[in-house]
């Protein structure tokens, strides 16, 4: 089952890989089958048989990905589906089948969606997984097994239907036993002795004997709210309508809980298969029909491509992510606007049209000592690690530290200077500057307990620097004239 | 209304009144570190039709009596560098004036956008630094867009919302603000009594803004001065000086100038502006920080 974009090209196609020494064939199209390519064949088997055999060299990290999207897309008919890698997707559809008119129906439905996005599926419906996993490859077409006939179907089966590894179906082959109903005459204990208990497990998970839950791909998200339409929404407006709705329903349930989400999802999920998430950050918990709209008709404003609709969009779902306990708070009877939670509604407004990491809040690192990781920028929407400086010392003075600072210092070319004190005259960006004044040096040493790599960068001694014009530096001088190098010079920082 | 003030326009004795009162309050306020009325927001409405007018003290009589209302409008600012001077000490005098704005309203919070190229080519602003100048980082947000139209952009939002009282953004080189744009942002900002501030390489060819500022560095001359008396090697830096000229004034007060040209420094202890001869750098502490001043 592989996306086919030049089936239609003319000559057979196949996949090759490196297996060991050689290149061998990891899959083949129908074309190339015919000319008697399989996959396994070694490259230059498959060139001798059919010379113009076109080769592409498998990715399976690339089907891996294919076959998330496409199981992401499946998510329509049941939130409890597994991918089985490397090949498969497996759908839980226990009482969900009528809701798209029947077994046949709902099978039908599939098969249109997986060709037209331009897949080949083998599909089969049936009471246990590993039924259903046999059937889909031994048939071709939609298989809908009948219920308890499970015995009956395997039966007439090849054992490579229960999922064995290579050597157990040698044995098998050895041992004379080609189908699995073979294996009804045979003593069980005999059977689990010779060949492992796993021929045994995979056969009563098959026939429903043992239990093999379903190790769903996502987890239900529980916060979830979702509406299908019956015809598809394409304009701005009405997505932001229908978002809003689905904003009043998740937010209802929210309140119930005391919740509110720091992370929301939406999911477009288009006619044709695709489905789009936009996620907005918050800097608190929301939960207002209105709040969340205004995100995301940031989000929508901010999307350079626009809202690719195409045909439309049948199905939204939003989904809370990281919720936190939202109180409602008392309406204030004087009048007053809470300044805090505008502030903050306004920096989640422009985190979403701009991108969460665009609005940062300063924060400070107390433990370390450079000046540029000491205090640094975090995103306003995430509660990060740094902590928000409190109300710090100020100066009448000439302040201790820049207002702007360069990252990375940039070296400048000290002209004149007296060994262990500022530079006399330096050279940045090409102008050469005076100095008049000079406060220094302040001594900030590395910390050296974070290894030989931040060790040996040596101290550094920092000078504030005034110039003729009045503009002022914060330059540092690296490394000790004892050192075999000389110590070079850095401008950091610029004052007001 | 009597007889005797028909000879003085009514309005401009109501200034005067009010100048005097503000004059006085100025005088018994010391520089107290903590927020005083001299420096809390001037609100003061002067009635000019139906539209009322107040702002933010400099500090500085001698500024902010150049205004109506005895303080610097709410309103749009704009702030250039002196020509062919760097840009740095316009920004810094932007967020003096943001320092000033948020130190008056006690709830009030900043927003500063900067294009991402305006920050590689001028650095990051650095929390303490900002810190140093009075300026409380944890009642700031820094947004850095990634086109330079987005810089306007997001003023616009901010000064719209009403969830800011001082706003600054910094254009990048070329970047101009439009008349329709700076009326706009105008109109945001007064009727959030907030202040809107642009730091432009160049001044912008027609605007709303209240006031345009030229800004230029202006050395630590009483350092000098000091350390020559002193016979010092080498002076050491006095608090950060400006140079401020004042080319627009769109709320002169009745007898104060339209334009005008200071040399301040600015201290970020008391957040505000001063003469720079009223302290000179060796002094270490002012009436101010004693407690009996404190409790005045």
């Amino acid at each position: 089952m592989r996306r086919s974009p030049e089936a239609d090209a003319g000559s057979a196609l196949a996949l090759v890989a490196r297996s060991g020494g050689a290149l061998r064939l990891t899959a083949v199209d129908a074309r190339a089958e015919a000319e008697g390519l399989h996959p396994g064949l070694s490259l230059a088997d498959a060139r001798a048989r059919c010379p113009e055999v076109r080769l592409l060299e498998a990715d399976p990290a690339a089907d891996g990905r294919a076959l998330a999207r496409l199981a992401e897309a499946c998510r329509r008919y049941t939130p409890a589906l597994a991918v089985d890698v490397p090949d498969g997707i497996v759908l839980d559809m226990t009482g969900g089948a009528h809701l798209f008119g029947g077994e046949a129906a709902l099978m039908a439905d599939l098969r249109a969606r997986v060709t037209g996005a331009g897949f080949a599926p083998r599909m089969a419906m049936a009471d246990t997984p590993g039924l259903a996993w046999a059937l889909a490859r031994a048939h071709d077409g939609d298989f809908v097994a009948p219920v308890g006939a499970g015995a009956e179907l395997l039966a007439a089966l090849g054992f490579e239907a229960l999922r064995l590894a290579p050597d157990q179906l040698a044995l098998l082959r050895r041992l004379g036993l080609r189908r699995i109903g073979q294996l009804a005459t045979l003593p069980r204990a005999a059977l689990a002795r010779r060949l492992g208990r796993t021929l045994l497990d995979r056969l009563d998970e098959a026939l429903g004997l043992r239990a093999s839950p379903l190790v769903t791909a996502l987890e239900v998200p529980p916060w979830r709210a979702e509406r299908r339409l019956m015809d598809p929404i394409w304009l701005e407006d009405h997505v932001l309508a229908v978002i809003g709705d689905l904003a009043a329903d998740l937010g209802t349930r929210l309140e119930t809980a005391g919740l509110g989400a720091r992370r929301l999802v939406l999911e477009l999920c288009r006619v044709d298969g695709a489905v789009r998430r936009l996620q907005v950050a918050t800097s608190r918990p929301v939960r207002d029909r209105e709040a969340v709209t205004a995100l995301f008709r940031e989000r929508l404003a901010g999307l350079n491509e626009g809202l690719e609709a195409d045909f439309g969009f049948d199905q939204l779902r939003l989904t809370g992510l990281l919720l936190q306990p939202l109180v409602p708070r008392a309406m204030q009877l004087s009048g007053e606007t809470d300044g805090a939670a505008d502030f903050a509604a306004l920096a989640d407004r422009l985190a979403a049209r701009l991108g969460p990491d665009a609005v940062r809040r300063f924060t400070e690192h107390p433990e370390r000592r450079l000046p540029e990781e000491g205090a640094t920028l975090e995103p306003y929407v995430r509660g990060g690690a740094g902590a928000v400086p409190a109300e710090a010392a100020r100066y009448a003075g000439a302040p201790l530290r820049p207002l702007r600072l360069l990252q990375p210092p940039q070296p400048i070319e000290v002209l004149a200077e007296l060994p262990d004190g500022p530079p006399e005259r330096f050279r940045w960006r090409r102008v050469a500057r005076r100095v008049v004044c000079a406060e220094g040096p302040e001594r900030i040493e590395p910390e050296w307990w974070r290894g030989p790599a931040v060790a040996d960068a040596g101290p550094r001694d920092y000078y504030r620097l005034e110039d003729e014009k009045g503009f002022r530096y914060w330059v540092f001088r690296q490394g000790l004239y004892t050192d075999a190098t000389p110590p070079r010079w850095y401008v950091q920082g610029l004052f007001a | 209304m009597d007889d005797g003030s028909l000879a003085e326009d009514p309005l401009d004795h109501l200034r005067r009144q009010i100048g005097a009162l503000e004059r006085t309050r100025r005088a018994t306020a010391g520089p107290d570190r903590r927020l005083k009325a001299d420096w809390r927001m001037a609100e003061v409405a002067v009635q000019e039709g139906v539209q009322a007018i107040s702002g933010v003290s400099l500090g500085l009589g001698r500024i902010d009596s150049c205004f109506q209302g005895g303080g610097l409008p709410f309103g749009l600012h704009e702030a250039t560098p002196a020509d062919g001077a760097a840009p740095a000490p316009a920004m810094g005098f932007a967020l003096m004036l943001m320092a000033r704005t948020l130190a008056a309203r006690r709830e009030g919070r900043g927003l500063i956008v900067q294009s991402a190229g305006a920050e590689r080519e001028g650095g990051g602003l650095y929390g303490p630094g900002l810190a140093a100048l009075g300026l409380d980082p944890a009642r700031l947000a820094l947004v850095r867009v990634r086109r330079p139209a987005e810089v306007l952009q997001v003023l616009d939002e901010a000064l719209r919302s009403g969830a800011v009282a001082a706003a600054v953004a910094e254009l990048e080189t070329g970047e101009q603000i439009s008349l329709a744009a700076s009326q706009r942002f105008n109109f945001w900002a007064q009727s959030h009594d907030s202040m809107g501030i642009v730091v432009a390489l160049q001044p912008s060819g027609n605007s709303a803004a209240m006031t345009r500022w030229q800004v230029a560095a202006a050395p630590s001359e009483g350092a000098v001065a000091f350390a020559r008396r002193r016979g010092l090697r080498r002076p050491r830096l006095g608090a950060p000086g400006l140079e401020l000229v004042l080319r627009r004034n769109r709320r002169s007060a009745a007898g104060g100038g339209l334009s005008g040209r200071w040399i301040v420094e600015w201290d970020g202890e008391d957040c505000g502006f001063r003469t720079p001869e009223a302290l000179p750098a060796s002094v270490a502490g002012t009436a101010g920080h004693r407690p009996d001043a404190a409790v005045a």
